[in-house]
């Protein structure tokens, strides 16, 4: 880890690569299905077998996700971009080599702008490209003793790769910036940006130079990040193996390194590196992909609202706080979740508290997302009035939701059927508050001593008697009532103490 | 003028994965000197001014994206040098750790 | 010896219809002339496939069409061969190499579809230069085809085995592929006829790539008019081939003989320099004599760059190659080097054991050419020169050229073995014949003659799309020579 001292002498300089698995329903060059999961070899053809004499068709929707994405990222995307053939090696790249983009890309520069933490303005990456190609296949090396297994299920589903200039100084920024792309294209809808089934992967460059200065020192690339809290972890890590090297007076190696979170460390990856010629060249079995002006413009102006914009007009429209804006616009379906609520309800902040808070703490403990509770926005917002109202306790209401999670009915069902109405009645609510009282005579003592601030322990002593029931405002009223004015007979008892 | 040497060929028969035995890689250094310097004649040709970008400048065609492949009328197991269990096997790839992929690597 | 038909597509199209001749026999005597043909102590070795019993049933179902009266498909119960290099349902497509010599294509070729649907009987797969690799049909790893008008010599490449089998009348048509004259310089050293589309006029899929940018199917007849009529059975757009381009077919044969009254015949002076074989000039003199006795305008033209084209169509054509056959590792189909230890062995060993010498060679010097540092000077210089070429023709295409008239080859069939160590000489074959491949236009070979008993081919190029424009031309000139070697020396 990067200890103080080192890191006020070297600023680590980090770069990202990002490939996200488009969701499309069909691969990039062939009809075959996309999907994840199936048997292996099953979603092959012979185009993305690599078949002798098979050619490669370009999949629509996979050009017109890639330039929405670039249009939200404000990339500039070019009416004309060319793909390219990268040549390698590998037994699950079936024609030895990737149809992937060069010198043409899709599009071209990008800004992604991250808030600091602390408020002080906003630290802007820079994108420097972001083009189309198709995945390789998957090569298993587990799977068998001594062989390896080759499945071309994947080989040819559409991918974006997004390259960002080195604009990150700290590893923390890096996932800052993942967390909200990936925000981002989960809004797009282009992505499921699953990162343990491979939709999203993220490889990162790294050096280190003396804080302060300019200079361009030797890379080494960090691959096989499968989560981006290991992600951080390993550019922590080779930042700080970096400084170490560079401290020592060694010379850092442009190498490739594999991240073990096992082990916590990163290790040059074996092989040979001197191989890392890909002769790219443009690809003679596609023409130029075009991209008309006005298919980019149509193309933009179907863009949905991004999380930045979402979040501003939340406060803006709605009065919330940056803290709920932020929380609710974390996926796009929370968003539209609590936009729904907060529509049928007179009070914004408290659709926001019940969205944010207890509709997702339901959903938490039920590992479930928010469409699949069957909790409908109209029902939420008639409990939320129902709280507004007075007729239930916040306490209550939570019971209520509960109910109607569980039996996918409306409140006022769970309510009845539950007797979960809140109970106002004085003599009920008298009744319990002297026994209570009864079987806790020192503390009321205490309370008469001056100690008020038993009111609440008595408040909760009714309340479990009452199951929570007990109108919690005229509760509230006969405690103090009861234990003003009226002290108890063995209440003179002196003090011990 | 450019000159292919033992190393330039060596260093090619890496990249194209091509074995070739020393016979061979002699017969070969003296024909590519040949053809190499045949093919020196296009350096008298006058440079071009448009860029080069794909074939005759037409448009690639955009397919919708729905099922539609060239279905197979084989078996893959009947084609695979070595089939297992519905995999293509070879021998194991030694420079990666388990379930890597090939994603710009090329060891 | 059965008797091998003699023919024209058109006259077999007329006994088929009229039921005097049956397919049953028709495939039959086809079968045993190709047998026949290799039955010598000097083979022609056309075929490396020859079709079986598959085919019998084919043949039955069209002669009961042909009996019900309704069979009007246009190749009905027509034998064609198809080169080994496409993809042909149901037999080894080897491009003669042992690397895929026991490859069985599951899936077809959309050009051999088309042949199916128009009722072909496809007979067999012909010999070839190895991945189409030559220009002589000797650098198969299935032993090399022979001239038919004369054994010694070589048919032409890499469709050498294509031309040979309608040279020597074992089948009336045949599909070869044409990267850099691969189609029309076999066609000129067997006096047949053979055509390369316009880049982009035939669907490529199921071509085995040589050269992708530069690749076409192209038709080989006996006559200029059946290669027309199998022209408009395999053009056409195709959803799996994005550089097959969607224009419409035209009726080739319709208008075939609409003469050369008032065309503009450019000669281009490149293409006739001082050391070319006398014999060949004087037969592309005499066939230029003709065209204007017929009404075409001749016309001296020049197109300065088309001197660099050998270089630069190697350039290019070896670079794309070398990525082409990139895919012949032993993974998942095809030849896998046995007792390896490691992936890359199998890689290695595949490779060096599978492919032959001349793919060997491309691939190096194609790699080369792509490789760190030196893409500029060679690739790229090859695509730079393409460009200075195509803005030679459009140029002449603009001051009223219609098209252009030239030898197909400087010289006749040469001997077998005699350029087979001396790869500049073999290329130098194509000198002729890359410039159509470089620029994308179509054009035609048909045969203007023999010197010594060997066919002399001319060259007709002509504008993008214009195939109807070479194929009149090309008939135009055919109809004046009555001594072509319509049939071969079998």
């Amino acid at each position: 880890m990067v200890g103080a001292g080192v890191s006020s002498s070297y600023e680590p300089v980090i770069g990202l690569e990002i490939h996200v698995q488009l969701k499309t329903r069909t691969k990039m060059f062939c009809g075959c299905p996309a999907e994840f999961g199936a048997p292996p070899n099953t979603n092959v053809c012979p185009v993305c077998l690599g078949l002798p004499g098979a050619l490669p068709v370009v999949n629509r929707s996979a050009i017109e996700l890639a330039v929405q994405t670039a249009l939200a990222l404000g990339c500039d995307v070019h009416n004309r971009s060319v793909f390219a053939r990268k040549n390698y090696f590998y037994p699950d790249l079936p024609k030895g080599y990737q149809i992937s983009q060069y010198d043409r890309p899709l599009a071209t520069g990008g800004v992604v702008e991250l808030p600091a933490k602390d408020g002080s303005g906003v630290r802007r990456i820079r994108l420097r490209r972001l083009h189309v190609e198709e995945d390789s296949g998957k090569s298993i090396h587990d799977r068998f003793v001594e062989q390896t297994a080759v499945d071309l299920n994947r080989a040819g589903v559409p991918l974006i790769e997004i390259v960002t200039e080195p604009d990150f100084s700290v590893a923390s920024q890096a996932r800052e910036f993942l967390d909200r792309l990936k925000r981002m294209l989960e809004y797009l809808g282009v992505s499921d940006c699953n990162m343990e089934e491979g939709s999203l992967r993220v490889d990162a460059n790294v050096s280190v130079r003396p804080a302060g200065s300019d200079e361009l020192s030797t890379k080494t690339e960090v691959k096989n990040m499968n989560s981006f809290s290991q992600l951080e972890k390993a550019l922590e890590s080779e930042v700080a193996r970096h400084v170490a090297v560079v401290n020592s007076g060694g010379v850092i190696e442009h190498q490739t390194m594999l991240w073990d979170p096992a082990r916590g460390e990163a290790r040059p990856m074996r092989g040979k590196e001197e191989a890392h010629d890909y002769r790219y060249f443009p690809e003679p079995d596609l023409p130029v992909l075009e991209l008309a002006d006005d298919a980019v413009a149509a193309a933009a102006g179907t863009l949905p609202e991004m999380p930045q914009e979402k979040l501003e007009r939340l406060v803006r429209q709605y009065g919330l706080p940056a803290y709920d804006a932020e929380v609710l616009t974390s996926t796009h379906e929370l968003a539209d979740y609590f936009e729904a609520v907060a529509r049928l309800t007179s009070d914004p902040k408290l659709a926001s508290n019940w969205v944010m808070v207890e509709v997702l703490a339901v959903a938490n403990e039920r590992g479930s997302s928010i469409s699949d509770l069957g909790l409908e926005p109209e029902r939420l917002a008639e409990l939320i009035a129902m709280v507004a109202d007075g007729d239930l306790s916040h306490a209550l209401a939570r019971q209520v939701l509960s109910g109607m999670v569980e039996s996918g009915t409306s409140a006022e069902d769970v309510i009845n059927t539950e007797g979960l109405r809140l109970i106002k009645d004085s003599d009920e609510l008298e009744r319990w508050v002297a026994e209570t009282q009864a079987e806790n005579p020192a503390e009321v003592e205490r309370y008469r001593a001056g100690e008020v601030k038993l009111l609440a322990f008595f408040i909760g002593q009714v309340m479990r008697r009452s199951k929570g029931k007990a109108d919690p405002e005229r509760l509230r009223r006969i405690l103090e009532k009861s234990l003003g004015s009226d002290p108890s007979e063995d209440s003179a008892m002196p003090d011990t103490g | 003028m450019m000159t292919i040497s033992r190393t330039d060929l060596e260093r090619i028969a890496v990249l194209a994965q091509l074995k070739l035995s020393e016979d061979e890689a002699d017969g070969l250094a003296g024909d590519c000197q040949a053809i190499l310097e045949y093919f020196e004649i296009v350096r008298e040709a006058g440079a071009v001014e448009s860029e080069v970008d794909g074939p005759v400048g037409r448009a690639a065609p955009l397919r919708e994206d729905r099922f539609d492949c060239d279905p197979l009328v084989e078996r893959l197991e009947d084609l695979a040098p070595d089939w297992r269990e519905g995999y293509f096997i070879l021998p194991r790839l030694p420079a990666l750790d388990a379930d890597a992929t090939s994603d710009d690597d090329d060891v | 010896m059965a008797e091998p038909p003699t023919r024209t597509t058109h006259a077999l199209r007329e006994e088929l219809r009229s039921r005097r001749l049956r397919v049953g026999d028709l495939l039959r005597t086809t079968l045993s002339a190709i047998d026949a043909s290799d039955a010598d102590a000097a083979p022609i070795n056309a075929f490396i496939t020859r079709g079986g019993s598959q085919l019998e049933e084919q043949a039955a179902a069209l002669d009961r069409s042909f009996d019900s009266g309704d069979e009007a498909r246009p190749l009905a119960g027509i034998p064609v061969a198809i080169k080994d290099n496409i993809s042909v349902r149901g037999m080894p497509t080897t491009c003669a190499s042992r690397v895929l010599e026991a490859y069985e294509p599951p899936y077809e070729a959309a050009a051999v579809r088309r042949l199916r649907d128009a009722g072909a009987l496809i007979v067999g797969k012909t010999n070839l230069d190895e991945f189409a690799m030559g220009s002589s049909t000797e650098n198969g790893a299935f032993g090399p085809t022979r001239n038919p008008h004369d054994r010694g010599r070589v048919p032409g490449g890499s469709s050498g085995g294509s031309a040979a089998a309608v040279a020597a009348n074992l089948v009336p048509l045949a599909l070869g592929s044409d990267t850099g004259g691969s189609v029309r310089q076999p066609a000129s050293f067997c006096g047949v006829v053979g055509l390369k589309p316009t880049y982009g006029r035939v669907s490529r899929y199921g071509l085995v790539a040589f050269a992708s940018s530069l690749d076409q199917i192209g038709p080989l007849g006996r006559t200029v008019e059946d290669t027309a009529l199998l022209l408009g059975v395999i053009a056409g757009r195709d959803r799996f081939d994005s550089t097959c381009v969607d224009s419409p077919v035209p009726d080739y044969t319709e208008t075939i003989d609409a003469g050369v009254e008032g065309l503009v015949v450019g000669v281009p002076r490149e293409f006739f320099p001082e050391d070319l074989d006398p014999h060949v000039e004087a037969l592309c003199r005499a066939a230029l004599d003709r065209l204007e006795a017929l009404g075409a305008v001749i016309r001296d033209v020049s197109l300065p760059n088309s001197k660099y084209a050998v270089p630069a169509y190697y350039l290019v054509a070896n670079a794309e190659a070398s990525s082409n056959l990139a895919r012949y590792d032993g993974v998942r189909y095809g030849l896998r080097a046995k007792d390896v230890q490691s992936a890359q062995a199998v890689y290695r060993e595949t490779r060096g054991m599978g492919f032959g010498p001349e793919v060997k060679r491309r691939i190096v010097l194609g790699t080369y050419g792509l490789s760190a540092g030196f893409y500029d000077q060679y690739y790229g210089r090859g695509q730079q020169v393409r460009r200075l070429i195509a803005a030679d023709f459009e140029q002449v295409c603009a001051t009223g050229v219609d098209v252009l008239f030239t030898p197909t080859v400087p010289g006749v069939a040469f001997r077998l073995g005699e350029r087979i160590n001396d790869p500049v000489q073999m290329y130098l074959s194509d000198v002729f014949t890359v410039t159509a491949n470089l620029i994308g236009a179509p054009a035609i070979s048909l045969p203007i003659g023999d010197h010594d008993g060997l066919p002399v081919g001319g060259q007709f190029i002509g504008r993008h799309f214009q195939e109807t424009v070479v194929l009149q031309a090309a008939w135009a000139l055919e109809s004046t020579i009555s001594d072509r070697p319509l049939t071969g020396g079998v």
